[in-house]
């Protein structure tokens, strides 16, 4: 079964890494949505501007509180990932196939994609609160996923791992710890209130 | 340009169009660069996101090793402070005169100002920050124009410090005057 699914991932991974040079213009916007900043500038835009947010009091509160449970998602994340590539290593798709790399090499470990999982985090805890910009998100989300296999830096199943963590990372982050946070999240709130930045 | 410093100028550039594109669509006219035109700064948050971004993305190829993730973390969460200070300052240089009253409506029902963001629909920053100091600074003048004596009087209750002078009336020596026609004894009649 193990070999099926990695004939498979291989599969898909040259299916979609093969379009690179097909269309100058596919080629620049993925160059563009693959690195570090665009989309995750992007995503966090979205937050500082999701901060100020809100009809009135209440909405402006969750969309608040939401941006508080993503920033807390992501530190889980990053430390599931972290934990993750102390123990398990996979060479990047370049360092064992033939690829057509519009990227520069990354070193650390292919799965699970961190990119991914930050994404994917961002994306889930947004919608969990707010389903038009979690909407917004997921699709950003999906685009620098897409970016990171057409340029060759991580298989599909590197993005599966990472949107995979993701969730995990923004479940934990919500159910989980929700009954430490949540008050903490208040006092964060209504401390920003009172200088009226909340 | 090195890749912090550009970076930084990329964040901060588009946090501030961030900033002026919420700040008119949720109508919080205390934040605007342009004083009550919301749709001039819409246009100029738009056009400041945009511009940072063909900047940062034209200046150099940013396909290359760059910033790590705390890196990134550090030089966004510095940036975004630094545009949130920078609207809350220039917001509060450009509307510094305190807009008419609009009539009371149902979005805008009379009685005292909003708390929080909402605050700032009306008022810059500054003035939201200076109201709560303009209280105890007009109390302590009047208490220096002709009150401080009266804290040299035994058993003087310290609000009569603090409050208006008519309205204290142990520490004046007078005795609160009554109702013409009227005694507190009922025997009188």
């Amino acid at each position: 079964m193990i070999p099926e699914i990695t004939e498979l991932d291989r599969a898909l991974f040259q299916a979609v890494n093969g379009l690179v040079g097909r269309s100058p213009w596919l080629d620049g916007l993925m160059r563009l949505l693959v690195n570090e900043y665009f989309v995750p500038v992007s995503m966090s835009l979205v937050l500082l501007a999701l901060w100020f947010s809100g009809a009135n009091p209440h909405l402006r509160k969750t969309n608040q509180r939401a941006v508080l449970y993503a920033i807390l998602a992501q530190g889980l994340s990053a430390a599931i990932v972290a934990a993750n590539n102390g123990l398990y290593f996979r060479p990047r798709p370049f360092a064992t196939l033939t690829v057509n790399l519009l990227y520069y090499r990354p070193t650390d470990s292919s799965f699970p994609s961190n990119p991914a999982a930050m994404a994917f985090t961002f994306a889930l805890i947004i919608w969990l609160f707010n389903r038009r910009a979690g909407a917004g998100l997921l699709l950003l989300a999906l685009l620098f996923s897409f970016a990171r296999v057409y340029c060759g830096v991580h298989l599909p199943s590197d993005i599966l791992g990472g949107a995979v963590v993701g969730g995990i990372a923004a479940l934990l982050a919500t159910v989980a710890l929700k009954g430490i946070v949540e008050p903490l999240f208040r006092i964060a709130i209504n401390f920003a209130r009172s200088f009226y930045l909340a | 340009m090195p890749i912090e410093p550009a970076y930084m100028i990329f964040v901060t550039l588009s946090a501030l169009g961030t900033l002026q594109l919420v700040a008119a669509r949720y109508g919080l006219q205390g934040l605007f660069f342009f004083p009550a035109r919301s749709r001039a700064s819409s246009l100029a948050g738009l056009l400041t996101i945009s511009v940072s971004y063909y900047w940062f993305f034209s200046s150099a190829d940013r396909n290359v090793p760059g910033l790590e993730g705390t890196q990134l973390i550090f030089f966004f969460s510095l940036s975004c402070l630094l545009a949130i200070s920078i609207t809350l300052a220039l917001s509060s240089l450009v509307n510094r005169q305190p807009r008419s009253p609009r009539p009371p409506t149902q979005a805008n029902p009379p009685g005292p100002p909003p708390a929080g963001l909402d605050a700032l629909k009306r008022v810059s920053y500054f003035q939201l920050l200076r109201a709560p100091l303009r209280l105890p600074a007009a109390r302590a003048r009047r208490l220096f124009a002709y009150g401080w004596w009266i804290s040299l009087l035994p058993g003087t209750p310290s609000r009569c410090f603090l409050a208006s002078p008519g309205r204290c009336t142990r520490a004046s020596g007078r005795r609160p005057r009554k109702a013409r026609g009227k005694t507190d004894d009922p025997g009188d009649n």
